[in-house]
């Protein structure tokens, strides 16, 4: 499968560029389908790292009300990839 | 901070400024700090933001704003290390390049700066004194026009228009049939060249009620037509000069007194004048000696004022100039201001708040609510007293003069008494 279909977008947000800087552990939106191992090659071939583990789980939308009827953001699946030591992802 | 400060033609400027990477980034650093604190990005509190994410976020405008900010900080340090006083907006030269963060930065600046003017022999200029004497004629001839100013206009009945007499008329004036002044109630001396001749000649002859249609063709050909009708017809009568005349035009008591105050006057005049030939030819000297080529932005902004002076003015003189004329006028009042600048500042001449604050309740004593441009009036007093230390430095020859005052010559005592004021 194509890389970018597996990987969506960086997670950009205080808890996740925390754990990046503290953990060498960095955040990303996944396809719901793609499996951890799909994610770990896609993210050594997108950013030529070296992955060492891949987290995963099911971010649930948030209930948006508009007036009265109650809406929902969509499921999401996030993947937190751990990095070999000295691997680094930049995003610009 | 690595500055170059090059010279160009027309007293140009070229600056060349090179910064380290350390003062781009100072300047990438404090711009950053201010996003941090009110930058509102989903998924971070505000002020919590990391810098990485700023900087992707808000790359390009912060480039822009760094430029700016490098820009005005070293142009100005520029100014105040190197002396360099601008009389212009300066171009800046960045080639397109913007500011990168950990890399040096250099850019060029292109500023009209105030041109050295060197003036070295301004002491003990050979001058010309215009010396006038105010003879008997020249009060005569004032008396003379007091005295057609205050004449009585008799009217007259019997007999028809003379030459010499006063008609007033009531009509217009056309001009290839629209009508181009109106003469009504207009009170012109027959025979006089101020009135066209062909109307001159229509009214010689005419009585009270006549009318009359006059055809002429002007120096362009088109036809001119006087309609007018004699309304009334008067005959000047000039009072005698004597002392009764004086006591009439005022606080005179007799005629001695009415033409010591008319010497005075006439003095007045010729200080003036005296002084004002003065001041033209230390300027003509000072301007021929200097040589200097000024930047197009200030010659233009000199033509500019120079407009604007002459419709306050209202002359019109300077509206038959071309573009070569004014433009050398613009430069002669250039360098004349730029050299008596020039000169205070060697010989240390310069206005105090004191006499400033006097001249200003000055002005203000004669009009209220007249808004004072103060630097124009320090300029002004400024070179009032350039020219009086100049005056007194130069070596004075008189020369002989008359001053003839001719009876028509309204303007000249006008412009006089104005001057005095």
């Amino acid at each position: 499968m194509d890389s970018h279909i597996i990987i969506k977008s960086p997670v950009l947000t205080e808890k996740s560029t925390g754990m990046s800087e503290k953990e060498n552990k960095y955040s990303f939106r996944v396809g719901g389908n793609a499996t951890k191992i799909e994610i770990g090659k896609a993210i050594e071939e997108l950013f030529k790292v070296k992955v060492v583990h891949v987290n995963t789980s099911f971010v649930r939308g948030k209930k948006k009300r508009v007036r009265q009827r109650v809406g929902k953001t969509p499921d999401w699946k996030k993947a937190v990839v751990t990095l070999r030591k000295g691997d680094k992802i930049e995003f610009a | 901070m690595k500055v170059t400060v090059g010279e160009l033609p027309q007293s140009r400027k070229q600056i060349q400024i090179e910064l380290e990477e350390e003062e781009v980034n100072r300047h990438f650093d404090s711009s950053l700090n201010q996003y941090a604190k009110v930058a509102q990005i989903p998924g971070f509190r505000k002020g919590k933001v990391p810098r990485p994410v700023l900087e992707m976020k808000f790359g390009k405008s912060l480039q822009a704003e760094v430029l700016e900010k490098i820009v005005n900080e070293s142009y100005e340090k520029v100014q105040k290390e190197e002396g360099i006083e601008p009389v212009s907006p300066a171009s800046i030269d960045t080639k397109d390049v913007m500011p990168e963060k950990n890399k040096p930065y250099s850019f060029k600046i292109t500023v009209d700066v105030t041109p050295a003017v060197r003036i070295d022999e301004y002491k003990g200029l050979v001058l010309e004194r215009g010396k006038i004497e105010i003879t008997e004629k020249d009060v005569n001839a004032v008396l003379k026009r007091k005295q057609e100013e205050h004449a009585e206009f008799l009217p007259v009945a019997d007999r028809p228009v003379m030459k010499g007499d006063w008609v007033l008329l009531d009509g217009d004036i056309l001009l290839d049939g629209k009508v181009i002044q109106d003469l009504s109630g207009q009170l012109v001396e027959v025979g006089l060249d101020n009135l066209p001749k062909e109307m001159s000649e229509a009214l010689i002859g005419s009585s009270v009620g006549d009318e009359r249609n006059v055809n002429s063709k002007t120096e362009s050909g088109e036809e001119i037509t006087y309609r007018f009708r004699v309304k009334a017809i008067k005959e000047r009568r000039l009072l005698i000069v004597n002392d009764e005349f004086a006591r009439d035009l005022g606080e005179f008591q007799s005629l001695d007194e009415l033409k010591a105050d008319i010497r005075k006057e006439l003095s007045a005049i010729v200080d003036i004048r005296v002084k004002e030939g003065l001041k033209k030819q230390i300027i003509d000297k000072l301007v021929d000696k200097v040589e200097v080529e000024f930047p197009p932005a200030l010659t233009e902004r000199q033509i500019e004022r120079i407009k604007v002076l002459s419709k306050v003015r209202g002359d019109g003189s300077v509206e038959k100039l071309g573009e070569k004329e004014l433009g050398e006028l613009a430069v002669r009042k250039l360098k004349e201001y730029f050299i008596l600048d020039e000169i205070a500042k060697r010989e240390n001449i310069t206005v105090t708040d004191e006499e400033l604050e006097k001249v200003k309740a000055k002005i203000s004593e004669g009009r209220k609510d007249a808004e004072i441009d103060m630097e124009n009036v320090r300029s002004n007093l400024m070179q009032g007293k350039v020219f009086d230390f100049l005056l007194s430095a130069a070596s004075i020859r008189d020369k002989e003069e008359s001053l003839i005052v001719k009876p028509n010559d309204v303007s000249f005592i006008r412009r006089g008494k104005d001057e005095l004021e």
